[in-house]
């Protein structure tokens, strides 16, 4: 089967002055239909950078990106931006604040042309309630709404023109962990229902513990490590792996014997 | 007996609004002793930050709060004080660190001259050259390598984590005996936050300084303090030592608010319920725990 994203040796280079900085170098990984991956690193390891190609915000410098098996143009097509969306970290300023709710929403099935015309509010209003939100809220501003409900938005927006792909950047760490909780639920929910294929960028292990399928480890722009859930979690290979789930802040005393055995595997490794 | 730090009593707080009264502390009543570490935790609109900002003296200042009940800062009734002098604790004897360190450096002066004003608030005749030789050597204490570039740089010319460490610098650069400490490290990445708390943990021990640790995850708290309440929609629900707490987590909302932490061991996504009736059960304070003149 024909994964439905695809990445070749991809490679991206920016020149900031006189000299270039590598931020991704030569990463290859297959996303399946259906599937959760993470993409965990610290900040400045690459993932929004390998965000931004995915999305077509701009092409890759070597190496090409596959869309169910076509590599996808330097340009942007709209066929692209409807099939891959995002969610970003902070809904605040995502969304327009001078536009109502219903009008940010509108606009997506507008520009992709989805639905009749006559029918579109309609369809705004369902969308709402799919993300668990009344569909009166169609004509409330966003600054009226708080920082789950905002969220919860973002992410009806990004379902509007029924994208098969969302890339979600760092969709909860803006909120508190009673409301990333039932956030993580939503997103989860609507995976199965939608059959969505989640790109989960992050850099909390904890999140990615409990949504994800795979993991891919980011650090300075190449890929360290990518496997199942569970190996990474059980049998890290990589040392920089083992540290950052070494860094969760963790509540149990399970959890911190998971921590302590990998930080000593850690010790015994640089021993 | 000497007096805590900081010692709060049936604080209320409510602000008048076009439609009424809008209550938002019910009478919270919290204590730190000298070096004492404690945490402050509950969601977002709980009241944590409004306690933090009352503390300050910063929310005395507006016309639509409502403020009623004691806050004793060493012994000495904040209300009873003038606004000049609530000012002069600000930044000597007490201090803050934010959530966000990058947005709270004024990003058109060096950090260099930041400091210097930092160290006026204490010494105020201070000329700039000594004010830089403490600087770097308070620099130098939250481990930073080369502190004279980074007292010549912008604070959007170094990274979060470094901004970060330069804020506690400035924070116990005046040894204060109160810190407030509200989300530090939440806008960092997860190893960066990690190194900060730890950092931090080490220097208010070395010098005995009391601290307010605001959060929201009980998990960052865990490894930070001594004592912990929770709070819930303006009223403390339950109060007691770290251990006790995650041992034994008393009140239903304690108990939601833990497990709504995704664990690194793998439960799946966290169930937990909307707001129950259970959350607004009294106050559960555990053993050892009371408020001083209180019975226990």
């Amino acid at each position: 089967m024909t994964p439905i994203l695809s990445l070749q040796s991809v490679s991206k280079t920016f020149t900031v002055g006189a000299h270039e900085v590598r931020a991704v170098d030569d990463v290859s990984f297959d996303v399946a239909k259906g599937e959760c991956l993470a993409v965990v690193g610290e900040s400045g390891s690459g993932k929004s950078t390998i965000a931004n190609m995915i999305l077509g915000i701009y092409p890759p410098s070597e190496g090409t990106i596959s869309y169910r098996g076509t590599v996808l143009p330097s340009s942007r097509e709209l066929s692209h931006r409807r099939a891959i969306q995002l969610v970003q970290q902070n809904p605040l300023s995502s969304l327009n604040p001078k536009r109502t709710i219903g009008a940010s929403l509108r606009l997506a099935l507008d520009v992709h042309g989805i639905g009749e015309r006559s029918r579109r509010w309609e369809r705004v209003g369902k969308l709402l309630e799919e993300v668990g939100l009344p569909a009166d809220y169609r004509s409330r501003s966003p600054a009226t709404l708080s920082g789950g409900q905002r969220q919860r938005v973002a992410i009806a927006r990004a379902l509007a023109c029924e994208s098969e792909i969302v890339v979600l950047d760092e969709p909860t760490s803006a909120l508190d962990v009673l409301v990333q909780a039932r956030t993580l639920k939503l997103l989860n929910e609507l995976k199965e229902s939608r059959g969505l294929t989640y790109i989960f960028i992050t850099h909390d292990l904890s999140v990615v513990r409990n949504i994800a399928d795979r993991v891919a480890v980011f650090e300075n722009g190449k890929l360290v490590e990518l496997d199942t859930v569970e190996t990474i979690f059980s049998n890290p290979a990589d040392p920089y792996t083992r540290g950052l789930i070494g860094a969760v802040p963790v509540v149990t005393r399970e959890e911190e014997a998971l921590r302590t055995s990998l930080t000593e595997k850690e010790n015994n490794a640089n021993a | 007996m000497t007096a805590p730090t900081l010692l709060i009593r049936d604080l209320r707080l409510s602000f008048k609004g076009y439609s009424g009264l809008v209550e938002v502390l019910h009478g919270i009543s919290l204590h730190i002793d000298k070096g004492e570490r404690v945490a402050l935790v509950g969601e977002s609109g709980s009241g944590k930050s409004v306690t933090a900002r009352i503390i300050l003296g910063l929310l005395q200042t507006m016309r639509t709060a409502r403020i009623s009940g004691t806050v004793n800062f060493e012994g000495r009734d904040l209300e009873a004080m003038s606004r000049a002098e609530r000012h002069r604790l600000r930044g000597t004897k007490m201090s803050m660190i934010f959530q966000d360190p990058t947005s709270s450096l004024n990003p058109v002066y060096r950090i260099s001259e930041q400091f210097h004003e930092v160290l006026k608030r204490m010494v105020p005749g201070i000329g700039r050259a000594e004010a830089d030789r403490k600087a770097a050597a308070m620099l130098a204490d939250v481990s930073i390598t080369e502190p004279e570039r980074v007292l010549a740089s912008y604070p959007f010319q170094l990274s979060g984590g470094m901004n970060q460490r330069v804020m506690i610098a400035m924070a116990l650069a005046n040894e204060p005996s109160l810190l407030i400490a509200d989300e530090p490290g939440t806008a960092l990445d997860v190893t960066v936050q990690a190194q900060t708390l730890k950092l931090m943990r080490e220097l208010v021990t070395r010098h005995n300084t009391a601290v307010l640790f605001i959060s929201h995850n009980l998990g960052v708290v865990r490894e930070f303090a001594d004592r912990i309440y929770v709070i819930y929609k303006g009223r403390i629900v339950e109060h007691g030592k770290a251990t006790q707490l995650f041992d034994n987590p008393r009140h239903p909302y304690t108990r939601a608010l833990m497990n709504a932490i995704p664990r690194i061991t793998g439960e799946g996504i966290p169930k937990i319920q909307d707001n129950s009736d259970e959350y607004l059960a009294p106050l559960v304070v555990h053993e050892g725990c009371g408020e001083p003149g209180e019975v226990a």
